[in-house]
């Protein structure tokens, strides 16, 4: 029932989409996911001319929504949007809210908008809130009347754009189970969101976006179990990165160590994982026969906790590691108290030790 | 101690303390004559004949400009000035009810008088001056000058009838009092006026008084509001230049006045009184100022015209505003800036400045009612303020109701009325009652464009009775108790729009 091709969006110089084309047909739920800043909730507010592209071509049925011609408050009446930050109208209560639309735009009669307003509040478990207003509600409870407000329109699709990251955690779960039962009705909906558990569970394909397109799409099985791209598989295990560039003997441990430090507070690493990362670090550099070209990378996988420490220092081929190296074996020794594994390469002029870091328990 | 570049500065302070100190502990002595004026601080009418005579004669002095008769009185009577220079004629009528005051010269200069014209006429004043012979031939004018001056006459006699023709519009001084011209039951009375009223009928044209301070005659005449100066100026050099005036009418007799105790030899002033009316009961003072001819008639007379204009300005200001902020919000970077210009300018120059511009610039040669004119002028000033007022309050309605609106499927009309102004609405109504109130207490200026509301009316009163106290009190308690009546009916409106959970916060009178 939507049909995208060629979808561009720039801000000035800032291109956010570059060309998303994509098919999203009835009864679907799809959720897009991705790293902040890649034009998720912008393709979404695109959907309903909140944004006007800059290119391309958006069909809603067989309108082309950029036509023109085309009555767009006339289409977006058939497509709801939810919001993150509910923008519930403030002067009115919560009847009020839900009605406005059905009377003033369905030419609804006032009495047969309340009594379904009161039918969708009881759907969304808010029936004693009608009288209330928004400024008198939770987060949660707001969410949940806006979607019974776009429930009131009838809508053929709903557009959630981040309905959960402005919830206290504990009010998540009352507006999932909402769209959740939104879904086992069989409503069209697109998603943009953050928990990954729920776009797994409800979804029916899932849509990975990542710089200003769509990167990868499917199931939620293959998208969450066995991504193919390595992009979506990073952000599927949520790994986290860190480079480190030392180019001097002379470097600064102290440095690089709150460098570290900061990365493991951030990312909240187990303090033990942090001081072993410390440690590890300050025996590699110690055991280069050189420092002039160093480059350390961390990754921290938040999904599974495995944190990888790729040590690659160009120089004459040689595994500072390899036990009677005639290094330091007690460096040695401590290092591989510390890993789970340790690999070496050769990679062109670079010596590359791959270090998995031992899990902290 | 001090660095050098702040000694000047401290120097010039320390000047300027000294300065104020020694004007304030300025000893009044006792005043003899014309001699003694040389320092003195000297009361008079802004605009008037002694402005021109004192500055010539006594360059000295410090000159205190009031804008009428009564304010010099005042000004007298309470120590403020050491003398006043005023009419002879004014000063038999003042003595009536300031007693206090003394004649310290009876006549410091004579000078003749005459109505003015403006200097291209060539019809009006020959037809005054024939209509002035006239009435001296048959020996009218002397019967006037004998009722008015002599005998104290203060109510106008019967006089002819009006004519048909287009009506003759003449400049008039109110506040200059009796014999000249003053107010009594609610009309216009005095020497002037009888002229002024037998002259109009002479042409047989119908007569409209325009009562305007003397400092605001001149102009009234060059822009084209009156076509004549009805009330008798003295003809100095400096209004030569300006008008033609028409052959003497009168001469103008200046004289000198004083508190009597500061006059030397008087008796020591064992009797005298800071203020002239505070010697009589209270209950004669307050009969004396409102209910004596007709008084409160003038002050009801005001309020209405007060209220005319503060409600006219309002409704005008409001919907003007809310133009002028739709184009300060346009997406047209033209309306954009016009407004922006617009609301620069009003905001920037004084209410009272933008009245005077209307009066006597734009409308000069139009025949506006000055009720409209003032209407006019305060509803554009309101509006200036009131376009920011809601802009602001558009714009801190936050973006997402707007877009939740539209993305509701209604069109950005709509879903700005239903859904942002509505918000912003209730949001402007707390500032919006203060503007409103400020509006409604600044039209006590308009009585600088001839319109006679509450202010102006507490005016004339003061020219009549020379009692400060209780025309300015009427007039105070009744501003507040109208802007106190504004605020508690806006304050009622902002109560119905608000959801009955916010209301605590509200500071609206249960």
């Amino acid at each position: 029932m939507i049909t995208v091709r060629g979808l561009r969006k720039r801000f000035g110089h800032l291109e956010v989409l570059k060309g998303v084309n994509c098919e999203i047909r009835k009864g679907e739920v799809i959720s897009l996911i991705g790293p902040s800043g890649t034009g998720k909730s912008v393709f979404l507010r695109c959907l309903n001319l909140l944004e006007r592209p800059t290119a391309g071509e958006i069909l809603i049925g067989d309108q082309p929504l950029l036509d023109p011609a085309t009555d767009v408050p006339a289409l977006r009446r058939r497509m709801g949007m939810v919001f993150q930050h509910f923008n519930l109208y403030a002067h009115l209560t919560v009847l009020g809210n839900i009605t406005l639309g059905p009377v003033r735009l369905l030419g609804r009669e006032p009495a047969a908008a309340i009594a379904r307003a009161r039918e969708l509040l009881a759907l969304v478990g808010l029936a004693h809130k009608a009288e209330a207003y928004p400024d008198q509600l939770s987060g949660g409870q707001k969410q949940r009347v806006a979607i019974a407000r776009c429930l009131a329109m009838d809508p053929e699709i709903i557009l959630f754009d981040e309905p959960t990251s402005a919830l206290d955690p504990t009010m998540v779960s009352e507006v999932l189970a909402v769209i959740r039962n939104l879904a086992r009705h069989g409503m069209t909906m697109v998603i943009v969101t953050h928990e990954m558990a729920f776009a797994e569970a409800i979804s029916t394909r899932v849509f990975y976006m990542d710089g200003g397109e769509i990167h990868e799409e499917g199931p939620p099985a293959v998208i969450f179990g066995e991504p193919r791209r390595p992009l979506t598989q990073a952000f599927i295990r949520r790994i986290r990165r860190l480079t480190l560039q030392i180019t001097d003997d002379a470097y600064d441990l102290y440095a690089l160590n709150a460098e570290i430090e900061r990365f493991g507070a951030r990312h909240v690493l187990p303090p033990r994982t942090t001081e072993d990362l410390l440690s590890l670090v300050e025996e590699l550099l110690a055991l280069q026969p050189s420092r002039a070209d160093v480059r350390l990378e961390l990754a921290y996988a938040e999904r599974d906790g495995r944190v990888e420490l790729v040590c690659s220092a160009r120089g004459e081929p040689t595994d500072v590691l390899a036990p009677g190296s005639g290094a330091d074996d007690l460096a040695i020794r401590l290092i591989r108290g510390r890993t789970e594994e340790v690999r070496y390469a050769r990679e062109g002029e670079r010596n590359v030790n791959t270090l998995l870091v031992r899990a902290a328990r | 101690m001090l660095s050098s570049p702040l000694r000047p500065a401290v120097h010039l302070l320390l000047a300027a303390l000294l300065l104020v100190a020694g004007v304030g502990a300025a000893e009044p002595g006792t005043l003899r004559g014309l001699d003694d004026l040389t320092r003195a601080r000297i009361a008079l009418v802004a605009g008037s004949s002694h402005d021109e005579h004192v500055a010539r004669r006594y360059p000295q002095a410090q000159v205190l400009q009031f804008k009428a008769t009564p304010d010099v009185v005042l000004a007298v009577s309470t120590g403020k000035a050491d003398v006043a220079f005023l009419a002879l004629e004014s000063v038999r009528e003042i003595a009536r009810t300031t007693p206090n005051l003394a004649i310290l010269v009876p006549e410091a200069y004579r000078s003749p008088m005459g109505a003015a014209f403006r200097p291209d006429d060539t019809t009006l004043r020959p037809a005054y001056n024939a209509f002035v012979r006239g009435l001296r031939e048959s020996g009218v004018y002397e019967a006037m000058q004998q009722r008015w001056f002599k005998e104290g006459a203060r109510d106008l006699p019967p006089l002819p009838p009006r004519g048909q023709g287009p009506v003759l519009r003449l400049g008039i001084t109110a506040s200059k009092g009796l014999p000249w011209t003053g107010v009594r039951n609610g009309a216009f009375t005095g020497f002037e006026v009888e002229l002024a009223e037998r002259f109009a009928a002479s042409l047989g044209r119908p007569l409209e008084l325009v009562d305007l301070d003397v400092s605001g005659q001149i102009a009234a005449l060059a822009s084209g509001r009156i076509e004549a100066i009805a009330c008798l100026l003295v003809m100095t050099e400096e209004r030569r230049k300006r008008v033609a005036f028409s052959d003497e009418l009168i001469a103008f007799v200046a004289c000198v006045v004083t508190r009597q105790d500061r006059i030397a030899g008087a008796a020591p002033a064992a009797t005298a009184t800071p203020t002239p009316e505070a010697g009589l009961p209270l209950g004669q003072r307050i009969r004396a100022n409102l209910v004596d001819e007709g008084r409160y008639r003038l002050i009801l007379e005001g309020l209405f015209v007060t209220c005319v204009i503060s409600v006219l300005a309002t409704l005008f200001g409001t919907v003007f505003g809310g133009v002028v902020c739709a184009g300060r919000m346009s997406p047209r970077p033209l309306l954009r800036q016009a407004a922006a210009v617009y609301i620069w300018c009003l905001r920037g120059v004084p209410v009272l400045v933008v009245l005077m511009i209307i009066y006597y610039v734009l409308f000069a040669s139009f025949h506006v009612s000055p009720i409209l004119v003032a209407a006019v002028a305060f509803g554009l000033n309101a509006a200036a303020y009131i376009a920011e007022m809601l802009r602001s309050a558009i714009q801190s309605v936050d973006r997402g109701q707007l877009e939740a609106g539209v993305a509701g499927g209604f069109t950005r009309a709509q879903a700005f009325r239903l859904i942002v102004l509505p918000q912003a609405l209730r949001q402007v109504l707390p500032v919006y009652k203060g503007e409103v109130i400020s509006l409604f207490k600044m039209t006590s200026v308009v009585g600088y464009i001839a319109v006679q509301e509450i202010t102006k009316a507490g005016d004339i009163i003061r020219s009549r009775t020379f009692d400060a106290f209780i025309p300015l009190l009427v007039t105070a308690a009744i501003y507040l108790v109208l802007a106190w009546l504004i605020a508690w009916a806006l304050e009622r409106v902002e109560l119905r729009v608000t959801p009955p959970h916010q209301r605590q916060g509200t500071g609206a009178a249960p």
